[in-house]
């Protein structure tokens, strides 16, 4: 039984060891304009997420309430963190409920995708 | 070699077998669309993944009843899930009984294996939803007869399914953070009628049907409307589980057992910790509410390149 047991703890302690090195997949942690929120013509938008992305794999589309994508070049990562992903409208967005759809790749190859609604005042 | 040396050598030996090539994007955990279903603690989730839960620790006390004694029960169970290729998984299954009776000896020993062959059959990321296939196989006389392990085995054909609700309308917008998984499977006992020096010991078949009902804050922060609420209350994931066994075949005595676990998981990214309550759904089931909990690694994330990913 203890040399059971000796197994399983060192195999525990294994994990636990390389647990820095971690690379989980990327799951949004914020956002701007953020999910549900009424906000005031927003420059860009802008989505943070847990880990770093790789940028041709990784994308925002906008749509407006028809349906629409709305202009805008391809998304791409911020200079300054790898992690964030931001997407610049080539024209003020008119007041209106929004669709943001997200799909990104980690740096470890792992696939996310997610969406959100978010309105601009009049 | 015994069980868990075996298993630490396959362990050892898939991480040997490191690839530098990246693959291309793909899904892990078990991901459909916008959802994540967590790997849930009295049923199996709808997904194969690289996982390993350890440990996986349960208490469960008994009251005395006519000529058996009051009893707590503690397990300190581990499962690895591996996959083959990126639809089709294995998982092992084992643990360690100990029981202490009032008034008598403590029982102590190991439980029976439990192997399960998995397939992915089904995944629908608009509506998310996934259903998997699988066959689990009870090693009978592999644990200790002791602590109530069984002399013979079963196999079980088993059926997955999950369901996220984020394809709900947005009017309907707090709702769309449900999500249901279940299991049906249905157990062929090896041996209906054993014969044993204490006389015959019928082994009926069951039907096992379980669900959870999950809520994921994450998804609410992030997919409908982020709160404010504190960083710790979105990684969340608030769930209720039911694990029912109903004999199928002439039950000599056996009748409906299952438990009610309500509880929380918390997503840490590569790794997840769920506690969960674990109440008797009938009188047959227990009369005390014991507790389940659980420390769970994703190691498709932890181990990208050797272990957490298909062999295939």
């Amino acid at each position: 039984m203890t040399h059971r047991i000796r197994v399983l703890a060192f195999v525990l302690g294994l994990l636990l060891a390389f647990s820095g090195q971690a690379f989980a997949h990327a799951m949004l942690e914020t956002a701007a304009p953020s999910a549900g929120s009424t906000v005031a013509t927003p420059d860009e938008i802008r989505l943070g997420f847990t880990e770093a992305l790789e940028p041709r794999f990784s994308s925002i589309t906008v749509t407006d309430a028809a349906g629409k994508p709305i202009a805008a070049p391809k998304a791409a990562p911020d200079p300054a963190d790898a992690k964030v992903l931001e997407l610049h409208p080539s024209a003020p967005l008119a007041p209106g409920r929004y669709h943001v759809a997200w799909a990104v790749v980690s740096v470890d190859t792992h696939r996310t995708q997610g969406g959100f609604d978010f309105t601009v005042q009049p | 070699m015994s069980r868990p040396i075996r298993a630490a050598a396959a362990l050892c030996g898939t991480g040997l077998a490191l690839s530098a090539a990246i693959p291309a994007p793909v899904h892990a955990h078990g991901i459909a669309g916008d959802r994540l279903f967590p790997a849930t603690l009295s049923i199996d989730d709808p997904a194969v993944g690289d996982e390993l839960s350890l440990p996986t620790f349960t208490y469960q006390p008994q009251s005395s009843s006519a000529g058996s004694p009051e009893t707590r029960s503690y397990g300190y169970g581990a499962e690895w899930d591996k996959t083959i290729t990126e639809h089709l998984g294995i998982a092992i299954n084992d643990g360690y009984s100990v029981i202490h009776q009032q008034g008598s000896n403590s029982l102590y020993g190991w439980n029976d294996l439990v192997t399960t062959l998995k397939y992915q059959f089904f995944e629908n990321d608009a509506h998310e939803v996934m259903m998997s296939a699988g066959i689990q196989r009870e090693w009978g006389g592999t644990g200790a007869l002791r602590v109530g392990e069984d002399a013979t085995g079963w196999t079980q054909p088993t059926l997955y399914a999950g369901k996220g609700f984020g394809d709900l309308p947005a009017g309907v917008g707090l709702l769309r953070p449900f999500a249901l998984t279940g299991e049906l499977g249905y157990q062929f006992a090896d041996v209906p009628t054993a014969h044993t020096p204490d006389g015959p010991s019928h082994n009926p078949n069951f039907w096992n049907i379980g669900f959870s009902v999950q809520y994921d804050m994450h998804y609410l922060q992030t997919q409908v409307k982020d709160y404010g609420l504190p960083d710790v209350v979105n990684h969340l994931i608030p769930l209720v589980e039911f694990a029912y066994a109903t004999p199928a075949t002439a039950g000599y005595g056996a009748t409906t057992t299952g438990t009610i676990a309500p509880g929380f998981l918390y997503e840490g990214g590569s790794y997840q910790i769920g506690v969960e309550a674990l109440i008797p759904a009938n009188k047959a089931s227990g009369t005390r509410t014991g507790m389940i909990a659980q420390l769970h690694f994703y190691l498709d994330d932890l181990f990208p390149s050797s272990i957490g990913k298909p062999v295939f």
